[in-house]
């Protein structure tokens, strides 16, 4: 051998390192056995869950999760990148318009079972595409030492009656995730023309767009801003946290509040039919919503419970989740409004 | 902003970053040249510490320092620019470190002052000028410029506008992938042509004078202190801070998290997995940017005929796709595979893998390049001398100097690209596959900077703190260990090597 050469040593390297990826790549037949779960619900809440189906019933997950990096949309896309080739068999999300939108575009597959039935039709498709479960509510967070917390307070500001500037006042870019659904339920109660104007008038005076709901909630939270639009999950880590905060439910014109739940839903093409199914069931079943309900998101059930099993705060959104407007309502707002959005921020 | 407001906002202040560089790399260049012996080890230790600074970290440490200036978006701005300039100055001084010395001396241009004003004496002194100054800067501004465009975590975490935010958050919106790779277009057309004038620079220079280590050719007796304040505000704004914040916060928190067996168990189980991707990335990225650089010194010194234009056009388009950014190259693969017959590997480590090595090439090239050339060396040729001894020992003293000379420095660079590559968040977010069976026994896997986001979003400071001085101990811990038994396992492995040759 020649001391010169060390090309020797860089063959082993790369085999070695091509060997190691190899072995990290081999599956042992796991993919074909195992159930496919894409799930964008936080994996803190939702891992012990699937886990528990696992247990249960002994069919194995697979699950891959999303993350706030991908602004939960990042499961969406690569559902649609791989609609020709299909990985995934059940998908769980944590809000309802991204699920809505595989629908419009033909990937879910209808099932009805018992866990379908125990969910009111507000929250769910008619035949079957989607089903929501364990919501979360869209409220303003609001820094009590800052503004007294009523809906009152909220609307002078907003109006313009107290100040005109807004740069107090937070939310989340509403491109993304339940921001987007909010806007998707006031173009619909509102119309196109008002939300924009709306949109564009508190834009001028100064109103902080942030890249997402924790954003809003830290920005309130530390006494930044007077308050902010949030989902009840964010406003409740700050309220643990023992931050002045205190929450009122976002309502729309008409009254009614807006409720996003999670939804669950079975792609088509999946090879493995009756599991998905199963896990669907277990999913829509009242002890998964109990067990969402007592974890520190706090998410409110949709289907009957009994109200004992229930925390106080979640006893309390579940009469404000009542009053939620048809999510079935927003199917066509979201696209249209969707397009303006991207148009806006976009270009 | 729309798209091409952000694109120029990010092209300026690459720009303003680049241009600043270049002065302030001779400062810090200055400092480490002035000192002696062991303290310029450690004093280029500290000027290029920044640069393996993970992002994820910087960007956390000062979120909450951002969210107070987000009323005064100017501040905002500015204390990432200062941020993104220290950052990719130690760039700027590896650049100079391993470039050939000035083609043209100051005696020269000194002499080429004296001889009149006449049409020819003013175009020979612009030529020199020419060479002597562009030459020499271009390819240190070009880096910086390079790296500062690709930016993408920290002008995350802050909330800056910044052209690699903003197609990220495309995407997430709604884009389809084609469709950010069609918006990719003017940012890729900027990176190539500068990546081009880099190539055209260094080429030419290196004909008119050989490229060489020069950490320690000059000495200089000017002063030095802008450079060392340049060096600790960058390693404290970058390294300490940072490291404080999330050190101090951790400890408070440890005893909370330990006790929670679960998160213990599969933060292990996930750090176990995000190294055992990181590791081979970085050593194949070392291997192709070695084998790039010894392409391109051949071109260097045989001119250049038609296979030594193959073989630098070859080394371009090896280090362009990194250069273009983790985002646009897992695009791209996470694009092809979701075509037969590739399929089959969007459940494997293949694509990741292939996306960090892309995109990890052109800064291994960048750090081949610091290497002093062992081969022609004295040391190489004592080595040589001393492995065709009969005797043993001798042969023993061989293997440890060249592990000392030629394959310590490979370690320790190989050692800075599995970090970068272990801390990179967007390949991990975009293409780590579901599971792991070999390693994830219940049958999923969270990629760590993947998990280490998610606790900045959700704002768990204890734990994400604890999670991050794991992330920082663990693979600190594999490369002390490494360094400890793989010079060992080489010198035994290489002397029964040659005995038997």
């Amino acid at each position: 051998m020649k001391l010169r050469n060390g090309s020797w040593l860089a063959t082993v390297a790369t085999l070695l390192c091509l060997g190691m990826l190899a072995a990290l790549s081999w599956n042992g037949g796991a993919k074909q056995e195992s159930l496919v779960v894409y799930c964008s619900h936080d994996s803190t809440y939702s891992e012990d869950i699937l886990r528990d189906f696992e247990r249960k019933t002994g069919i194995r997950l697979i699950i891959k999760f999303d993350t706030e990096a991908t602004k939960s949309i990042g499961l969406i896309n690569l559902l649609i990148a791989e609609r020709e080739h299909p990985l995934c068999d059940v998908f769980w999300n944590n809000e309802v318009l991204g699920t809505m939108k595989l629908h419009r575009l033909g990937m879910l597959q209808p099932y009805q079972g018992a866990g379908f039935r125990r969910i009111p039709d507000a929250f769910k498709a008619a035949d079957g595409s989607w089903t929501g479960f364990a919501a979360r509510l869209r409220v303003f967070i609001v820094n009590t030492k800052r503004l007294s917390p009523t809906h009152e307070a909220i609307a002078e500001r907003l109006s313009g009656q107290s100040s005109n500037d807004l740069s107090q006042v937070a939310i989340a870019r509403p491109l993304f995730g339940t921001t987007l659904t909010q806007y998707a339920a006031l173009w619909q109660e509102l119309g196109a023309e008002e939300l924009k104007r709306q949109h564009r008038r508190q834009r001028d005076r100064g109103l902080l767009e942030v890249n997402g709901n924790s954003v809003v909630k830290d920005l309130v939270a530390s006494g930044r801003c007077d308050f902010g639009w949030t989902d009840t999950d964010d406003f409740f880590l700050a309220a643990d946290d023992q931050k002045p905060v205190e929450m009122l439910p976002v309502r729309t014109s008409s009254g009614r509040s807006i409720c996003i739940p999670n939804s669950v839903a079975i792609v088509w093409g999946t090879r493995r039919l009756e599991a998905a199914q199963q896990l669907v069931d277990f999913l829509l079943s009242e002890d998964v919503e109990i067990q969402l309900a007592r974890s520190v998101s706090r998410q409110i059930p949709l289907g009957p419970v009994d109200p004992a099993t229930l925390p106080e705060e979640v006893r309390q959104l579940r009469v404000w989740a009542a009053e939620s407007v048809d999510l079935n309502d927003l199917e066509e707002a979201h696209a249209g409004c969707l397009n303006w959005l991207q148009a806006e921020y976009l270009q | 902003m729309s798209f091409h407001e952000v694109f120029i906002w990010t092209l300026l202040r690459s720009l303003a970053a680049a241009g600043l560089a270049v002065p302030m790399s001779v400062w810090l260049l200055r400092v480490v040249r002035q000192a002696t012996g062991t303290s310029r080890y450690w004093l280029l230790l500290l000027v290029l510490s920044p640069l393996v600074a993970p992002d994820l970290i910087v960007g956390y440490s000062y979120r909450s320092f951002e969210l107070s200036l987000l009323h005064r978006p100017s501040l905002n701005h500015c204390f990432y620019f200062v941020l993104v300039l220290l950052k990719f100055l130690p760039a700027a001084v590896v650049v100079r470190i391993c470039s050939p010395p000035a083609p043209v001396s100051s005696a020269a241009l000194h002499c080429a002052g004296q001889i009149g004003y006449g049409r020819g004496a003013s175009s020979l002194r612009r030529n020199m000028r020419f060479q002597s100054e562009l030459l020499q800067q271009l390819p240190v501004f070009g880096i910086v410029f390079l790296l500062a465009m690709q930016e993408f975590e920290i002008a995350s975490l802050l909330q800056i506008p910044a052209w690699t935010v903003y197609l990220f958050d495309a995407q997430a919106g709604g884009l389809l992938p084609e469709a950010t790779l069609n918006r990719l277009v003017l940012p890729v057309l900027v990176q190539m042509a500068t990546l081009l004038l880099i190539a055209w620079s260094v080429r030419v220079h290196s004909r008119q004078a050989a490229p060489r280590w020069r950490l320690g050719d000059v000495s200089s007796t000017r002063t030095c202190w802008p450079g060392i304040a340049v060096a600790v505000i960058a390693a404290v704004l970058l390294g300490v801070i940072p490291l404080c914040i999330v050190g101090l916060s951790g400890l408070t928190g440890i005893m909370g998290v330990l006790r929670n067996e679960v998160l213990v168990r599969s933060t292990l189980l996930d750090l176990a997995a995000a190294m055992a991707i990181a590791m081979p990335c970085a050593v194949l990225s070392l291997v192709i940017a070695r084998k790039l650089r010894f392409i391109v010194s051949d071109d260097r010194t045989q001119g250049g005929g038609v296979s030594q234009r193959w073989k630098m056009l070859t080394t371009i388009l090896t280090i362009a796709p990194g250069l273009f950014g983790v985002l646009a190259v897992s695009t791209a693969v996470l694009l092809a595979v979701q075509h037969a017959p590739l399929t089959e590997l969007r459940s494997t480590v293949w694509p990741m893998a292939f996306a960090l090595t892309l995109f990890l090439i052109p800064r291994a090239f960048l750090l081949t390049l610091l290497m002093p050339a062992f081969r022609d060396s004295e040391s190489g040729h004592l080595a040589l001398l001393l492995h065709s001894s009969s005797d043993a020992r001798q042969r023993q003293r061989a293997a440890s100097l060249k592990w000392w000379c030629e394959l310590r420095p490979l370690f320790v660079i190989s050692a800075v690209l599995f970090y970068w590559s272990l801390t990179n968040l967007t390949a991990a977010a975009l293409l780590c596959p579901p599971t792991i069976p070999l390693l994830s026994f219940d049958g999923n896997i969270v990629p760590l900077p993947v998990r280490l986001y998610k606790f900045i979003h959700q704002g768990r400071t204890a734990t994400l703190s604890v999670m991050v001085l794991l992330s920082v101990v663990a693979p600190l811990l594999v490369i002390v260990l490494a360094s400890r038994f793989l010079p060992r396992f080489y010198m035994q492995f290489f002397t029964a090597r040659t005995s038997y040759s």
